[in-house]
């Protein structure tokens, strides 16, 4: 019960009713009092008029109960009609409607002040529960006589009515608002049907059913609207999904591969007698191997902290042109082992605000990267370059270049060119671009890969310097 | 026995080359996709060791090619991954074996000696061993003339050993071999054992010679008795 007064179905119907009722109770008040003042005031005018017709008749009616039998004719037909004189300072009736002989309200009648200058007026009074309203005109004949007319009518059981009244009202109210409130539960539950739709359809997209789509409704309306958020956000996830699934069959491919090596080194070399040179080169390829894995476990672990938000930058000034500096003399010796030649061409003192460390990185990662697609005999140069806002350091190869189509995909995690369309061999890919680039991410810069015309690629990193004098 | 091997990882070539070699093979390396279609078509080898993932000409690209020129030559795959599409893909294309990274060499080996030796063209209907018998129409197994009651996996296994009379055939390959569908979760899991035995029981029990043998750390073989 709890749950069903909480769906969305049920508030709506009862805010429905709650505003229904508000407006049934104020409908009804107005119509109550309506019918109340319709029921005092219906004869209002036609006792005027009989008022007026009294009058006529009473024209050249001199003093005393003396009526003619035309005007005792007239006046009966005028329904109840009193009138009274007053002789002598005492109020006398000269005449009451037959109808009037006996009645309660002759009492009250007969109380009321009757003074000259007294204004006409309708009145109401209640007797024993019945209503009764009363015009009084008072009339002044130009001979100083003064007569007051009562023009009564009885109105009866108002009261009564008035109750009977209420007492419908009171009883339709409910009936009529749980009327609304099932017709108004129908008509939510109607509306509300294609979101318990979307509900029940998105329920089954799970995470191996991505590919899956909410059928759009056709209409742009809200709900249309809704099924569009959702197919976004399903497309959002999917591709995630899938590049995490990506991400974990290349990283098992990266560690699969030297694992092979290691396994079979070890195998073949266990299988017969060996000389300690043969069992050394074993050693040393296993080691090699172990390196290998290790520098990628390094690497995963790194970028899986990093993307936790684990990592938190050390931002000082740092010399940039030192970390250039030592990282191309760290490089020299592998430069040299495979007949490269590798330089500095322009390096200028310079400060940025960042992480050494990470710094050092980004720039190794760069450098390995050249080396590794240049092939022995070629070159690699680092530059560096101070324009309007930015420090840019440029690390340059002469190896075959980066396709076009992939130069803004080489910073992705185990980007590798198809295949079998790169003529060259290149030995595992990492993640090297990848920490790079979120590196310079993280100093608010910029990395970029480029083309060279005169053949090789260039990779760009540009700092900038608002941050440099912080 | 001349072998192909089409891997693009150095030291792996290397270090197969070296242990097919010292077991006999004569073995020639191909570092890309390219070379190696162009040096299988020469039709010089008896079996090639192609990797999946190469430069140039992927391995199933090579694959799709020799087997559009007709070659028939045994092709074990090898690959970095281990998803059963791709396996299916090889094998679909026409590869004899499949076999994921990392793997041990003995099971190379293993794998090796077992598609060489593949009955091709000879189609028997009966193979037997000693005094076991196996009708493959009928898929009825009589030991010293007994009718056996083999369960269908009981029955794929002993087919498979003795198809390769005296060859050793590993876990892994039995795993693939009967369990095909579930080749994913062949590690860790020691359902051929428990067939063997179940298949030890009804073919060896009782018999003084014990037909199903095994090969300490490689594998099952089942072979004439002398």
């Amino acid at each position: 019960m709890k749950r069903f007064t909480r769906t969305l179905r049920f508030r709506l119907t009862a805010w429905y009713c709650i505003a229904l009722a508000g407006g049934m109770i104020v409908f009804g008040g107005v119509l109550l009092g309506m019918a109340e003042k319709h029921l005092m005031t219906s004869h209002d005018e036609a006792m005027s008029f009989r008022g007026a017709s009294a009058l006529q008749i009473l024209a050249n009616h001199g003093p005393g109960r003396d009526f003619s039998e035309w005007q005792k004719q007239k006046l009966a037909q005028l329904g109840k009609v009193a009138v009274a004189q007053k002789i002598a300072g005492v109020d006398l009736i000269v005449y009451e409607s037959p109808e009037l002989f006996n009645a309660s309200i002759m009492n009250r009648i007969s109380a009321l002040p009757t003074g000259e200058g007294e204004p006409n007026a309708l009145k109401t009074f209640v007797e024993k529960g019945d209503y009764w309203r009363i015009l009084i005109v008072h009339e002044h004949s130009p001979t100083g006589r003064h007569n007051t007319l009562w023009i009564i009518e009885e109105l009866g059981a108002v009261d009564a009515t008035l109750k009977r009244l209420r007492l419908a009202f009171f009883h339709l109210v409910p009936v009529g608002l749980l009327v609304s409130f099932l017709g108004g539960f129908l008509l939510s539950g109607r509306a509300l049907s294609p979101i318990a739709r979307i509900i029940a359809l998105t329920k089954e997209i799970e995470a191996h059913k991505l590919d899956q789509r909410l059928p759009h409704p056709g209409v742009d309306d809200e709900i249309g609207q809704l099924v569009d958020t959702l197919n976004w956000m399903i497309v959002r996830l999917e591709s995630s999904f899938e590049a995490m699934k990506r991400f974990t069959a290349d990283a098992s491919h990266e560690l699969r591969s030297p694992l092979a090596t290691i396994r079979n080194t070890i195998d073949v070399t266990l299988a017969k007698a060996r000389t300690p040179q043969e069992q050394e080169t074993a050693l040393q390829s296993i080691g090699e191997e172990v390196d290998r894995i290790r520098t990628l476990v390094e690497d995963l672990l790194l970028l899986a902290r990093a993307d936790s938000g684990r990592m938190v930058m050390q931002m000082k000034p740092v010399c940039l042109d030192c970390i250039v500096e030592a990282q191309v003399e760290a490089h020299q010796s592998q430069a040299e082992a495979r007949d490269i030649h590798l330089e500095t061409l322009t390096v200028q003192p310079n400060e940025i605000l960042g992480d050494e460390r990470w710094l050092h990185q980004v720039v190794g990662n760069l450098l390995d990267n050249a080396l590794k697609f240049t092939l022995p005999g070629g070159r690699v140069t680092v530059a560096m370059e101070r324009r309007e806002d930015t420090l840019n350091i440029a690390v340059s190869d002469s190896g075959p270049g980066i396709p076009e189509e992939d130069l803004e995909r080489v910073f992705e995690r185990f980007f590798r060119s198809d295949p079998s369309r790169s003529r060259v061999h290149v030995p595992g890919l990492g993640l090297g671009l990848a920490i790079a680039a979120w590196v310079v991410g993280e100093h608010k810069g910029t990395i970029r890969a480029a083309n060279r015309p005169e053949g090789g690629a260039t990779f760009t990193v540009a700092f900038p310097l608002g941050a440099a004098h912080g | 026995m001349k072998i192909l091997i089409v891997e693009d990882e150095t030291k792996l070539a290397h270090i197969l080359e070296q242990g097919l070699k010292e077991n006999g093979f004569v073995v020639e390396w191909a570092e890309d996709g390219g070379l190696g279609l162009e040096m299988a078509l020469t039709g010089r080898f008896n079996a090639m060791i192609l990797d999946v993932m190469l430069p140039v000409r992927d391995g199933f690209e090579v694959l799709r090619e020799l087997r559009k020129s007709g070659s028939t030559m045994p092709v074990v795959m090898l690959t970095a991954r281990s998803n059963v599409d791709d396996r299916i893909r090889g094998l679909d294309l026409g590869a004899d074996d499949y076999l994921a990274k990392p793997f041990d060499f003995k099971e190379l080996l293993a794998r090796l000696r077992a598609v060489t030796r593949r009955p091709k063209d000879r189609i028997q209907s009966r193979i037997t061993v000693s005094d076991l018998e196996l009708d493959l129409w009928t898929h009825e197994v009589h030991r010293a003339g007994k009718l056996l009651d083999l369960g269908p996996k009981e029955f794929g296994i002993l087919e498979y050993l003795m198809s390769r009379k005296g060859l050793v055939l590993t876990k892994a390959m039995i795993m693939d071999r009967v369990w095909p569908a579930d080749a994913d979760c062949q590690t860790g899991s020691n359902l051929v054992e428990v067939y063997i035995n179940f298949l030890r029981k009804k073919v060896d029990r009782g018999h003084e010679v014990k037909l199903i043998q095994t090969v300490r750390g490689s594998g099952y073989v089942i072979q004439d008795q002398q």
